[in-house]
């Protein structure tokens, strides 16, 4: 099954096309809402609300368009919504999100190397990061998903990465 | 650690790391909402004018690298044709590609079905979602000729003695197929040369099929590499094209902006680098990629945004260009 055809399967209710376009995108949509988010249980919720939005407004989305590219921009668009919504309700509890994004770099050998390198970076740069290592965008991709000009991601993106090189020598 | 590596750990994590929740998604009972119809509007005044504008543009690029590239200390003279140097094929595509865009508005498109039992609505939308790519691809293909020289540019430049303007300018342009256009320039120039750079500014009118453009130009050049922007406009600034291009060894970059009530209106990209041809079009908010790849001279593979893929043959006997994809030919001429 190629995506095109997965897409009008959506549209049909096929459970084998929708489980096709899930197993082909929801890891980067896991990761981008994750990058928002930091929150594992609550990146569960904003996934499966990703994935109805998606299916929902499947009409809506046109061919011309690199699909993956407007999912993601759904998945990003549902976290943030989600993420200023707690802000404005609650006090985010930085501890309780401390599995995911361990800052001690004792944790990062029992736990994750790649988790370390992402809390070493800001909120936009993790974003940027995340979506070319998922998908190898291009910047201008990811420039219509993070709504940014591509000179800015491209400055983010290479702020990023000298972080993480940087972190990895010490990581050795 | 390299890059590469980094963003593997990092991808790697987060594959692993990724819940499976397809189990909590009930496809069955999520209503899909119905498709949001966008009226497009039937009457848009503009729709003709940048063509002709973007036409007049790349002429006068034409005429502002003919005249940056031809020796210097070579001033006009009277009936005397100005020699084309190599670097003048450079400029060669401009007119192609400005006369191209005036053809776009007179080509017959001719659909050929090779599967006429094609009924599903779902076949039948992607056949229309194809046409249409393909319809963009092909009113923008002439920066692809231009970049490819494939058309033939003669230039004559006289000291001009019919109006005020210091000279006049005849582009000749021998397009695909034999097809014959041209364009008549009168102009003011000013040059300084500084070293090994040179900066010149034109300023002036365009002539084609008998409408009048303003136009003005700047432009640096050094050694291996130039920079042009050229402004044109038919009466109101406001609505007006701009372009800018440069040219580097091995590097071969350019875009032009249709602005309509001094608003941003579309924006063309072409860019070549290490034999990659990459046409960007942005227009309405929504951008459209397509890569080339040239097989031969007369055919290409297209990718458009990095999903579908088509051909194109140019077919110089019948004088036609063959675009085919699945099982479908559409030709333009």
């Amino acid at each position: 099954m190629n995506l095109k055809a997965a897409i009008n399967g959506i549209k049909q209710k096929d459970e084998t096309a929708f489980e096709f376009i899930y197993n082909s995108t929801s890891s980067s949509v896991y990761g981008i809402i994750k990058a928002i988010i930091k929150d594992h249980n609550k990146t569960e919720d904003i996934m499966q609300e990703t994935y109805i939005k998606m299916i929902k407004s499947i009409n809506s989305y046109n061919y011309k368009y690199n699909f993956k590219s407007w999912l993601l921009t759904i998945a990003r668009n549902t976290a943030l919504d989600y993420y200023r919504k707690i802000i404005k309700e609650e006090v985010i509890d930085v501890n309780e999100n401390e599995h995911l994004f361990p800052k001690q770099k004792s944790v990062v050998e029992s736990k994750s190397l790649a988790n370390y390198y992402l809390s070493l970076l800001d909120d936009d740069e993790r974003e940027i990061v995340v979506l070319f290592a998922m998908e190898n965008f291009k910047h201008k991709d990811i420039a219509n998903i993070v709504n940014k000009p591509i000179g800015t991601v491209t400055w983010l993106y290479n702020k990023a990465i000298k972080k993480l090189k940087e972190a990895s020598k010490e990581v050795k | 650690m390299k890059e590469k590596e980094i963003l593997k750990v990092i991808k790697d994590d987060i594959f692993e790391g990724t819940p499976n929740i397809l189990s909590k998604i009930d496809l069955k009972n999520i209503p899909i909402e119905e498709p949001q119809t966008k009226k497009k509007t039937l009457c848009n005044p503009f729709k003709k004018l940048p063509v002709a504008l973007v036409m007049g543009v790349f002429v006068l690029a034409l005429v502002i690298f003919s005249i940056a590239y031809r020796p210097k200390n070579t001033p006009p003279n009277t009936l005397t044709k100005v020699s084309v140097t190599e670097k003048d094929k450079i400029v060669v595509g401009y007119a192609i590609t400005g006369i191209q865009l005036v053809g776009n508005y007179s080509y017959e498109v001719q659909t050929l079905n090779y599967n006429k039992q094609i009924t599903t609505i779902n076949k039948q939308k992607e056949k229309e979602i194809s046409n249409e790519m393909i319809d963009e691809f092909h009113k923008y293909f002439y920066f692809v000729e231009d970049y490819l020289e494939l058309y033939n540019v003669d230039i004559e430049i006289y000291v001009n003695e019919e109006n005020d303007y210091e000279y006049k300018m005849i582009v000749k342009v021998e397009k695909l197929f034999n097809v014959f256009d041209e364009y008549i320039l009168y102009y003011d120039e000013k040059r300084e040369i500084d070293d090994d750079e040179e900066e010149k500014e034109m300023k002036g009118i365009l002539i084609y099929q008998n409408i009048t453009y303003n136009f003005k130009s700047e432009e640096e050049l050094e050694e291996g590499e130039s920079e042009i922007k050229v402004i044109i406009y038919e009466e109101n600034y406001n609505n007006r094209v701009e372009i800018e291009k440069e040219v580097e060894i091995d590097e071969y970059q350019y875009e032009y902006t249709i602005y309509k009530d001094n608003k941003k209106h579309e924006v063309v990209e072409l860019e070549v680098e290490e034999g990659k041809i990459e046409l960007v079009i942005e227009k309405e908010d929504a951008e459209h990629e397509y890569t080339i790849t040239k097989i031969n001279n007369n055919n290409f593979l297209i990718t458009y945004d990095d999903d579908y893929i088509f051909n194109l043959f140019i077919d110089l006997n019948e004088k036609q260009y063959v675009y085919e994809y699945e099982n479908e030919q559409i030709i333009k001429k």
